[in-house]
């Protein structure tokens, strides 16, 4: 008889705070692991090539009650060579809502910074994934991994009330 | 006793009830507010930037040299051509130069001589071209430079014979190490 009373209980409670159990997500939603980004070609007379990388997707569920939005930042200790992000997101209709900022050039030890902002709270606002675009750059004059060892980032993305 | 375990359940059904309510009429923050640790969520990623030796090296223009004339009483004079032909390069990497060669020598009395515009900090000299490579310019450093000239200047001994319509010679340029 104690056990049907917890259980009641137990249910109660559950269905009562359930909305609250799902609380805000924020995860890769493809890629997500190391990116190694080359820059290994040239025309003759002009600048090396950037290099590029796409396979990384992030995917958000803005339950926070208040706006939101995903910042980010970097730690590259000598940092020799330039890298830039920005969050491409597809889906500006009903999903996916939300302010996308100018590319970015991430910086050793750099303040968070603005990626996506404005995130409304409401569904089906609140919830979208975007691409994240990286773009490696060097110019001649910054010379080669040769001389200053490859740059390794730790890039940290927040996702936060606004 | 049945009424007793009814009001018992009803009380907690209340309760919970008014926490719900409670928790979802939490007034959002203040500007400003401090955000409390769990309103926020990181996710890291490692991204390694890595750049290669980079050096490309590309010419543009074909040249034709005709020497025709002289000055009685001493040799033809020279063939200059320092228009027709352009290089570019571009290096990420120090302490490079440029070596050229002929792809075959010219015939006896024939010789072509070849000056290239260096990228800044460089140095270049006029070199005569045969088949082993020789030094056009050195001291490259990093360069990403285009439209530099080369400066040719065919000489004809006057013992050297005419040769029609020209011998058809191939200038090769390497960027290599110094």
């Amino acid at each position: 008889m104690n056990h049907l009373r917890y259980s009641t209980l137990l249910l109660i409670l559950f269905v009562a705070f359930r909305q609250d159990a799902l609380a805000q997500e924020f995860r890769f939603n493809a890629g997500g692991g190391p990116i190694t980004l080359a820059v290994q070609s040239a025309i003759a007379g002009s600048e090396p090539t950037d290099a590029t990388d796409s396979s990384t997707q992030l995917y958000w569920d803005a339950n926070f009650g208040v706006p939101t939005k995903i910042t980010v930042s970097t730690v590259s200790i000598n940092q020799s060579f330039r890298l830039y992000v920005r969050l491409n997101v597809p889906s500006q209709g009903l999903g996916g809502q939300g302010i996308v900022q100018p590319e970015i050039e991430l910086i050793h030890n750099m303040a968070d910074t603005d990626l996506f902002t404005d995130i409304p709270s409401t569904l089906p606002g609140r919830q979208g994934f975007g691409t994240l675009i990286y773009r490696a750059a060097a110019t001649v004059a910054e010379g080669n991994s040769n001389e200053h060892l490859d740059d390794v980032h730790i890039v940290t993305y927040t996702f936060l009330a606004q | 006793m049945r009424r007793i375990q009814a009001t018992y359940w009803l009380t907690f059904a209340w309760i919970a009830l008014f926490m719900r309510i409670s928790a979802a009429q939490t007034p959002p923050p203040l500007p400003g507010a401090i955000q409390l640790a769990a309103s926020t969520m990181t996710l890291s990623q490692s991204i390694t930037v890595s750049v290669q030796q980079i050096n490309e090296l590309s010419i543009s223009g074909d040249v034709n040299l005709v020497v025709t004339t002289s000055t009685p009483g001493s040799g033809l004079l020279p063939a200059v051509d320092g228009a027709s032909a352009t290089y570019s390069l571009t290096t990420n990497d120090q302490g490079k130069k440029i070596v050229g060669s002929l792809d075959a020598s010219f015939s006896p009395g024939i010789s072509l001589f070849l000056l290239l515009e260096g990228p800044l900090g460089s140095t270049s000299s006029q070199q005569l071209l045969s088949a082993s490579p020789i030094d056009l310019v050195t001291a490259i450093g990093y360069s990403a430079e285009s439209d530099l000239t080369l400066t040719y200047t065919a000489n004809a001994t006057v013992d050297a014979a005419p040769n029609g319509a020209g011998e058809f010679r191939t200038v090769t340029l390497t960027l290599m190490d110094n």
